[in-house]
Formats: C-alpha cells, structure tokens, sequence
C-alpha cells in the first residue's frame, strides 16, 4: 500500500472517531449544578432507596427514581408534582402538572 | 475412511443427479428456499432492532421537544417561587410519610419479614426499609451535612 493511501485511511479513521465520540461532557448525578439562570442546586443519591434530595437555596425536595426505557433518569416528589430530569449532558426540573420547566441547562459545577 | 465416505456422498449425490435429475432440483431448491427463509429472519431481526432504536430516541426526542416548547414560557416567575408553591408542607409530608410507613407494614405482613436485611428483602420482593422520617425528607441543615461530608462545601 502507499504511504500517502495509508496516512488518508489513518486520517479517515480519526476523524470518524472524532465524530462519534459525544460533544458534550457527561454529566453527573450528585454533586453541585448550575443551571441557566444561574441558580446553584445540589443533588444526592441513595442508592439503596432510590430517592434524590435536591436542595434549592434553603428547600429540599425528596424524590423517588421511576423507571424510564431510556438513558433519561427521571424522578418525581411524592406528591409527583416536580420533575428531575437527569439527561446524559443536562438535568432540568419541570412541572409535572403541565411540564412546564421550572429549572433547565443545569449542569455540574 | 473420511475420504471413502466423501467419494461414496459425492458418488451417490452425482448418481441421484444423474437418474433422478427431478429430485438433485428439488434438494437444490429447498437449499435456496433455506437461504432465502435465514436471510430474511436476519433482515426481519435487523429491522426491528432499528425500529426500538428509533423508538427509544423518539420517546427521548418528544421529552426534549415538549422541554424545548416549553422554555419560552418559563421566564414569567422565578424558579425559586415555583419551586416552593410545589414543595409540600412539613404536615402533608408527615402524612404521605404515614402512609408509606403502612404501605410498609401491609407488605412486611404479607411476606411475615419485618427485618432490614437488604437482601431478604430482596428475595422477598419488598421494598428496602424506610428510613426515619428526618433521613427520609431531610431538612435544609441535615442535607448540608450530609452533602459536604461527600463532596466537601462547595
């Protein structure tokens, strides 16, 4: 094979790598996020229960995990009125009632 | 004696071509119908892998969509006055705490196990135990303290 043919199929190869790796980083589930407004929220998880305690400022939300078909992870209070949406390169909090967003663009600190 | 039996197959198959040339089709027609039937049971699994694959993003993609529609009406109320009209009162949260506590009790009777061993529990289908009601809906001051003893005050 030629030297030149080799180096496009080697060029080739990094750039499809390139364009499949993800364009965003990975977001975690615990740990501080800011979100568009600039709001910070923080988050933990039990694993062993399942629930996330979210805390805004001087609230704290306590949710439940429900089970999605997707890489979304999704929990609700227990009242199921607030959402938290923990999506691979975002978390949100939507309204539930009319999923309406309450908090978006969150991201880790 | 591999190669005996090979000459005798082959031999045989050849004679059968020969006299009978009616049965060398029909056994060459049912191995293009076999062909045919695995091919297309590879297409069919194929397909539908493809169409879950397009499900999944579908059902991701409308959660987004709907999230995105709505963003242009979030502007009109802080999101911290959202979030506090949502939070429920300490007195309803006592409430739903009760009924979780004997929505415990139902399962825990059924299944005559009242221990906390996670994989008992398990193994007897019941949700893990209920944590105190301060664990279970921690206060602003206990989730601060469990919050930087995991990731430090930041």
């Amino acid at each position: 094979m030629e030297p030149s043919l080799l180096l496009s199929a080697l060029g080739l190869v990094f750039t499809l790598n390139a364009a499949s790796a993800p364009a965003f980083k990975e977001q975690k589930l615990e740990g501080s996020k800011i979100c568009e407004n600039g709001l910070i929220i923080k988050t933990l998880y039990r694993d062993q229960s399942k629930r996330l305690y979210l805390k805004s400022r001087e609230t704290v939300l306590s949710m439940t995990e429900k089970p999605t078909k997707n890489t979304v992870r999704r929990f609700e209070t227990d009242n199921s009125e607030v959402v938290f949406l923990q999506l691979p390169e975002k978390a949100m909090i939507l309204d539930n009632k009319n999923m309406k967003p309450i908090l978006t663009e969150c991201k880790d600190v | 004696m591999a190669s005996s039996v090979k000459m005798l197959g082959v031999g045989m198959a050849v004679m059968i071509l020969v006299l009978k040339p009616e049965v060398g089709a029909a056994i060459v027609n049912s191995f293009v119908t076999g062909a045919q039937n695995i091919a297309e049971a590879f297409s069919n699994k194929n397909e539908t892998t493809e169409e879950n694959i397009l499900e999944k993003n579908d059902a991701t993609a409308l959660i987004l969509d709907q999230l995105l529609q709505e963003i242009r009406y979030s502007k009109d109320k802080p999101p911290q006055i959202i979030i506090e009209e949502r939070e429920v009162s300490l007195v309803s949260k006592q409430q739903s705490y009760g009924r979780a506590l004997e929505e415990q009790n139902v399962l825990e009777k059924k299944a005559i196990y009242h221990g906390d061993d996670p994989i008992v529990r398990k193994r007897l289908n019941l949700p893990p135990k209920l944590p105190s009601f301060e664990q279970w809906n921690p206060t602003a001051d206990n989730f601060d303290k469990e919050f930087n003893a995991k990731f430090g005050s930041r």
